[in-house]
């Protein structure tokens, strides 16, 4: 439905700039959508690895975050996704990937795990799990999300490009998003 | 797929990390608890910017200055 109150059909063979701005520029933006035909894929299981940690020492977090950012590009590669961040007090990061094994998984992030225990002031909490599907994985992590609606929040936001991660120095970058004054997400 | 055929916005193409920061009030706080806020977003934001000032954002959760703009032009 849009604006002008007309109810009309957006997809590639007609009203062909609607169609195109409403994937990508987020379906409310253009109109009202009262239905939708998706393109569905098979179920799959997903490996997944996460890491939370409390830090009393600023330097290990700083450590440690240059370690996540180090290992971003490839995890990427490896067709992981996920939610991380932090700030001096804590960071964490957990992912998932439907193209990767269990073993996999725990090849990639021991060197992780094994680095945060390693670094002094850090409690640290890690796992990595398979989950048979998609939605297991969301209900283990978001099981109470659906209590509030509506926050006194304003949020920003900013993509950090693939050339930036590859060529700033990690620990830079690292830095830079320490100096954050609150809680950053990655 | 061809990335034309879409309107997402181009610099996710090439991005590998979405950082986000955010801003809270208390219920009921006035403009300039509100305004003070935004500001420490704002100051925040230009250290994302900072690390890549050609890249861009998501619409949804757009960067602060742009959207500051956007609601004063809503408001007049």
């Amino acid at each position: 439905m849009t604006a002008d109150g007309n109810h009309v059909i957006a997809n590639p063979y007609s009203n062909q700039d609607l169609f195109w701005a409403l994937r990508g520029g987020g379906g409310g933006t253009w109109g009202v959508v009262t239905s939708v035909t998706y393109k569905t894929h098979p179920s799959t299981p997903f490996s997944s690895a996460s890491i939370f940690v409390n830090s009393t020492n600023a330097n290990s977090t700083q450590n440690l975050l240059t370690e996540i950012i180090r290992l971003t590009p490839s995890l990427v590669e490896q067709g992981y996704g996920g939610y991380g961040g932090g700030s001096t007090e804590q960071i964490q990061l957990f992912v998932i990937s439907p193209n990767v094994t269990a073993e996999q998984t725990q090849a990639t992030f021991l060197p992780l795990f094994e680095f945060a225990a390693s670094q002094p002031g850090l409690s640290v909490e890690n796992s990595t799990t398979v989950y048979q599907d998609f939605w297991t994985w969301y209900r283990s992590l978001f099981t109470n999300s659906g209590d509030q609606v509506g926050i006194t929040a304003e949020i920003s936001s900013w993509l950090l490009p693939k050339d930036t991660i590859e060529t700033d120095k990690p620990e830079d970058l690292a830095a830079e998003l320490l100096k954050i004054s609150g809680v950053f997400g990655y | 797929m061809d990335p034309d055929s879409t309107g997402l916005n181009p610099a996710w193409r090439n991005s590998l990390a979405y950082t986000t920061l955010g801003t809270t009030w208390r219920d009921g706080a006035n403009l300039t608890e509100i305004e003070a806020a935004r500001q420490l977003l704002i100051q925040d934001m230009k250290i994302l910017e900072g690390i890549a000032p050609e890249s861009g954002a998501y619409l949804n959760e757009v960067r602060v200055p742009c959207l500051f703009t956007i609601l004063r032009l809503s408001s007049f």
